[in-house]
C-alpha cells in the first residue's frame, strides 16, 4: 500500500480531530435537515469516499461553498475544499442545461447586453418567469440582475482609456462579468478614485470570467481554461491587478490553486482587492485621501462569505471609517443565502431565503441608509429581500470623495 | 497596522485580556485561527478541584498547596483572590449571569452524569448542590438527540441519591431535523428553537411534565439570544434546568460570542480563521507579526499576548523528539526524552499535559533562555497546570488572561 496516499493531502483533512466546531456555522445545514452538514460531507465523508467512490453522497450538491466552515476550523482543515473536490471527482459529470445557462455569466452577458432593454423587461415578465421557472428551474420568485447597455470594457474604451497614461502609477484592474455587463457603474467610480489618487487603470489585456460559477456547476474544464488564460493576463500586466469583487479575488487567488490545480504562485499577490489597496497606499503614506464634508450616511456592513474568508473585511471597514460622516454598523457576520448563481435555482429558493432571513430581519431592524457589501450576489440577494438599496464600498468612496481636494494631495 | 496590543489567540484568555485592555482605552486586535474551546464548554469554570488527587472544597485556602511553577503560584495568591472576586462581574457584562463564588466548589454534572466540583457555572445548567434530593426529577430529551446519554445522566444522578425518570419530547419543527440523524445536533436544534420560539416548546414540555418538580432538558436553547432561556423558563410548570451536552455546547458557543461582540463593541478588532506566521523579534523585543490572510501586512504592536491554547488548539505541538512553541519557538517546559511524556495509564497522571510555554511571574516569554520584554503568556499554553486533572480549566485561561492584561496596564 502506498501510505502516503492516504496520509498526506491538500485540504489537511488528516488534520480533523472530530470536534464539531465547524457544523456550528454552516449556514445550509442550519435550516436544511437534508444537507449531511459540513463535518459529515467534509472530512468524515472522505474517509469513506478514499476507500470507495461509491460514498460519494449526491446531498454534497447542496454545500454553497461559503467556507464557513474553513473560518471556524481551529485545526486549519479545509473542509469546503474538500467537499467542493468531492463534488468535481465524483459528482456527476453531466451538467444541466439550466446550469450551463447561469454559469455562463460571459456568454449570457455579452448576449444579454446587446439586447439590454428587451431582456431586462422580459425576464421582470411574470410570464416569463413562469416559463423559466417550469422548463429551466430557475425559480419564480428570484428578481434579475438588471443588464447594462453599455459594457465597462465600452464604456472604458470610449471615455477612460487615453486619459490614463497620463498618470506616474499604473494598476490594472480585473472588473469581472458583474461590473461589465450589470454595473459598470461600479468600474467607473474605481477609475474615478485611482485617477483623484494619481493612479491610471488599465484593463487586462484578455479578461475571461474568474469562473466561480463554472466551477460551482460542475464546468471544470471550462473553469480551468478561463483560468489559466486569466493567470496568464495577469503574468502579462506585471503590475497590481485590483479587483471590486470579494469572490472574484478568492477564486484568482486561491480557488485557482487550491480546486483547479492551476498555479498562480508568481503573480497572486498582486491581485488584491481594490478597498485594502488604497488602504495600504494610505497607510504608507503614497496617497492621500479626502473626503466631502456634507457626506453623511448610517451604513451597514455585511461581511462576504468569502470575504470572511479571506479575512480582509478589515480593509473595506477601515476605508469606510475614514468617511468622515459614516456611522458604519458591522452586520453579524453570516451568509445571505444566494451563494452565487445557487439560490436562483428553484430546488435551492426556499433554503437560501431562510438562511438570509437574519440578516434581513437585523438589517430592517438597524436603522441604516443602506448597507455596504464587496459581494455582488450579496448585493442581488439583500436588494431582494430587504427595503434597504446595496452599494459597493468603492461607490461609497467614489460618492463620499472630495475629488478636487483628493487631486490637490495627490501632486507632487 | 498599528495597535496598543496584539493578542494571538481568540479563547476564554485571550477574549478576557483583550476586553480588560479595550475597557482601559487600548486599541486591541485578536487574532484567532478558527474558533475557540468555550465551543466545548460544559456551562462551568473550575478554579480548583483536586490537588495531589484529593478533592478541593475552598480553592483559595488550597492555593499554597500547588507547586511554585503552577499559572496560580505565578499569578500569585492576593491576585488570585481579586481577580477571581470579579469574575462573575466580567461574565455579567458580557450579558452572561453565573452562579458560584471562589471560596466554596459547588458540583456539577458532567455530561455523561458524574459528578465533578466547580467554580461557576452559568445560571441555566443544574448544578447538584440544588436541594433536587426529595424532588421528583424528570429528564426530558428532545426525540432523536443522541449528544445527551440519558441512561448514563439518570445512573449518574442515581448514584449520588438523586432519582429521575426519563422521558422525551417533540414538536414538528424538531422532529422534521431528525431527516439527517447526523446533524441532530444541540446546535441545530437551538437555532430551530430560535425561530419557532419557545411558547409552542414549553407546550410540549408542560404536557410530560406533570406531577413533578423540576425538569432537566439538554442545553439547546438560545444559540443567539441570551434571553430565550429565561422566557422558556417562565412558561414551563416545573422548575427548569439544563444539562451539558456532547459538543457543540450551546451556551458556549453564545458565552463566545458574546464575549467577542463586548471586546468588538469597545473598538476590539478580531481577524478570525487567521493565524499568526512569525514577526520581527530581535533584541528581545516583538515589533510585529504578520499573518496568514493579511500576507504582507505588519501588525505592529507596543505590546503581544501568546494565548494560543494546549497542544488540541495547537498552542504547543509535538513532534518525535521535540515539543515546541510553533508560532515563534519559544522556550517551553517539557520533559526530555519522549519515553518520559507519557504514563501508560490512559487516566494516570500524564506529564505532557503540564507541558506549555514557560515563564516566570513576569509572565513574558523567553526564546534561548532570553526573556521578551514585551510578549506576554496567558491562559492554557502556559506549562505547569494539568487542567483536566485538578479541575482548573476556565480557571487557569480567566484568571491569567485578567492578571496579564493587569500587568499590561501597569
Amino acid at each position: 500500500m502506498k501510505k502516503e496516499q492516504y496520509s498526506i493531502s491538500k485540504d489537511n483533512f488528516e488534520q480533523c480531530l472530530k470536534c464539531t466546531v465547524c457544523t456550528v456555522y454552516c449556514p445550509v445545514s442550519s435550516v436544511n435537515p437534508l444537507y449531511p452538514g459540513p463535518k459529515q460531507a467534509g472530512p468524515d465523508g472522505e474517509r469513506l469516499r478514499l476507500k470507495d467512490k461509491a460514498f460519494f453522497d449526491e446531498t454534497l450538491k447542496m454545500c454553497l461553498n461559503c467556507k464557513r466552515c474553513e473560518v471556524a476550523c481551529p485545526s486549519g482543515v479545509k473542509i469546503g475544499d474538500i467537499i467542493q473536490r468531492a463534488r468535481m471527482n465524483y459528482g456527476p459529470k453531466k451538467v444541466k442545461f439550466r446550469d450551463m445557462i447561469l454559469a455562463n455569466t460571459d456568454f449570457v452577458g455579452t448576449m444579454a447586453n446587446i439586447v439590454a432593454p428587451v431582456v431586462n423587461f422580459t425576464l421582470g415578465m411574470k410570464p416569463v418567469k413562469v416559463v423559466m421557472d417550469k422548463v429551466m428551474a430557475i425559480d419564480h420568485r428570484r428578481s434579475f440582475p438588471k443588464y447594462s447597455g453599455t459594457k465597462f470594457e465600452t464604456w472604458y474604451k470610449r471615455n477612460a482609456a487615453a486619459k490614463q497614461s497620463q498618470y506616474a502609477n499604473q494598476v490594472s484592474y480585473f472588473h469581472g462579468c458583474y461590473v461589465n455587463y450589470n454595473f459598470p457603474k461600479l468600474g467607473q467610480d474605481l477609475v474615478k478614485i485611482m485617477n483623484a489618487l494619481g493612479y491610471g487603470v488599465q484593463l487586462l489585456e484578455k479578461e475571461k470570467c474568474c469562473g466561480v460559477a463554472l466551477m460551482s456547476n460542475g464546468l471544470i474544464g471550462q473553469a480551468t481554461k478561463q483560468a489559466k488564460q486569466n493567470v496568464a493576463s495577469i503574468r502579462k500586466a506585471g503590475n497590481k491587478v485590483l479587483t471590486t469583487s470579494s469572490t472574484c479575488t478568492f477564486t484568482i487567488r486561491d480557488e485557482y490553486p487550491h480546486l483547479l490545480g492551476v498555479d498562480n504562485a508568481d503573480v497572486r499577490d498582486n491581485v488584491s482587492l481594490a478597498t485594502r489597496f488604497i488602504y495600504q497606499l494610505i497607510e504608507e503614506g503614497k496617497a492621500k485621501i479626502a473626503f466631502r464634508k456634507d457626506y453623511k450616511a448610517r451604513i451597514g456592513y455585511q461581511t462576504a462569505c468569502h470575504m470572511e474568508k479571506m479575512g480582509w473585511k478589515i480593509y473595506s471597514i477601515s476605508m469606510l471609517k475614514m468617511i468622515p460622516g459614516v456611522d458604519l454598523v458591522e452586520l453579524d457576520s453570516t451568509c445571505c443565502g444566494i451563494g452565487g448563481t445557487y439560490g436562483f435555482k428553484k430546488e435551492n429558493y426556499e433554503t437560501s431565503q431562510k438562511i438570509g432571513s437574519p440578516l434581513f430581519k437585523q438589517i430592517e431592524e438597524s436603522g441604516l441608509d443602506f448597507v455596504a457589501t464587496d459581494c455582488e450576489t450579496c448585493k442581488w440577494q439583500i436588494e431582494m429581500s430587504t427595503t434597504k438599496q446595496v452599494l459597493n464600498p468603492i461607490s461609497v468612496i467614489a460618492d463620499a470623495l472630495d475629488v478636487e481636494e483628493t487631486i490637490k494631495l495627490n501632486k507632487k | 497596522m498599528k495597535f496598543d496590543a496584539v493578542i494571538i489567540g481568540g479563547g476564554l484568555s485571550g477574549l478576557a485580556c483583550g476586553i480588560s485592555l479595550a475597557e482601559a482605552g487600548k486599541r486591541c486586535a485578536i487574532v484567532s485561527s478558527g474558533q475557540g474551546a468555550l465551543h466545548f464548554s460544559c456551562g462551568s469554570f473550575d478554579l480548583l478541584g483536586y490537588v495531589n488527587g484529593e478533592e478541593v472544597k475552598n480553592p483559595l485556602e488550597t492555593l499554597s498547596k500547588l507547586p511554585q511553577n503552577h499559572p496560580y503560584s505565578l499569578v500569585g495568591a492576593e491576585n488570585v483572590k481579586a481577580i477571581s472576586a470579579l469574575a462573575p462581574a466580567f461574565f455579567e457584562k458580557a450579558g452572561v449571569k453565573v452562579n458560584g463564588n471562589n471560596e466554596q466548589n459547588h458540583n456539577r454534572l458532567t455530561p455523561v452524569g458524574n459528578q465533578r466540583p466547580t467554580w461557576l457555572t452559568i445560571n441555566e445548567y443544574i448544578t447538584l448542590d440544588d436541594s433536587l434530593k426529595g424532588k421528583k426529577v424528570l429528564l426530558l430529551n428532545v426525540a432523536g438527540y443522541l449528544d445527551m446519554p440519558v441512561k448514563f445522566i439518570a445512573s449518574g444522578l442515581e448514584k449520588q441519591g438523586f432519582t429521575c425518570d426519563v422521558k422525551e419530547f417533540s414538536i414538528d419543527e424538531l422532529d422534521a431535523r431528525r431527516e439527517s440523524a447526523s446533524e441532530m445536533r444541540s446546535v441545530n436544534i437551538a437555532k430551530v428553537i430560535d425561530v419557532v420560539g419557545v411558547s409552542r416548546v414549553a407546550d410540549a414540555v408542560n404536557e410530560k411534565c406533570a406531577g413533578y418538580d423540576v425538569v432537566l432538558l439538554p442545553a439547546v436553547f438560545g444559540w443567539n439570544n441570551n434571553e430565550l432561556f429565561t422566557e422558556f423558563k417562565s412558561l414551563v410548570k416545573a422548575e427548569v434546568k439544563v444539562v451539558a451536552t456532547l459538543p457543540p455546547s450551546v451556551p458556549g458557543v453564545r458565552l463566545q460570542t458574546m464575549l467577542r461582540k463586548r471586546f468588538q463593541q469597545l473598538g476590539g478588532v478580531v481577524l478570525l480563521g487567521d493565524s499568526v506566521t512569525g514577526g520581527k523579534l530581535e533584541n528581545g523585543k516583538l515589533e510585529w507579526v504578520k499573518t496568514n490572510n493579511l500576507e504582507d501586512e505588519k501588525l505592529i504592536a507596543d505590546t503581544f499576548v501568546l494565548a494560543t491554547g494546549t497542544f488540541f488548539s495547537r498552542g504547543i505541538a509535538g513532534a518525535p523528539h521535540e515539543v515546541y512553541e510553533p508560532v515563534f519557538g519559544l522556550d517551553v517546559d517539557a520533559s526530555q526524552g519522549r519515553e518520559t511524556w507519557y504514563n501508560d495509564r490512559f487516566f494516570g497522571e500524564q506529564p505532557y499535559m503540564k507541558f506549555g510555554v514557560a515563564t516566570d511571574n513576569t509572565f513574558l516569554a523567553s526564546k534561548g533562555g532570553k526573556k521578551v520584554e514585551n510578549l506576554y503568556v496567558a491562559g492554557s499554553v502556559l506549562s505547569g497546570a494539568n487542567q483536566v486533572k485538578e479541575a482548573s480549566m476556565g480557571g487557569v485561561s480567566l484568571i491569567t488572561g485578567l492578571h496579564v492584561a493587569n500587568l499590561i496596564k501597569k
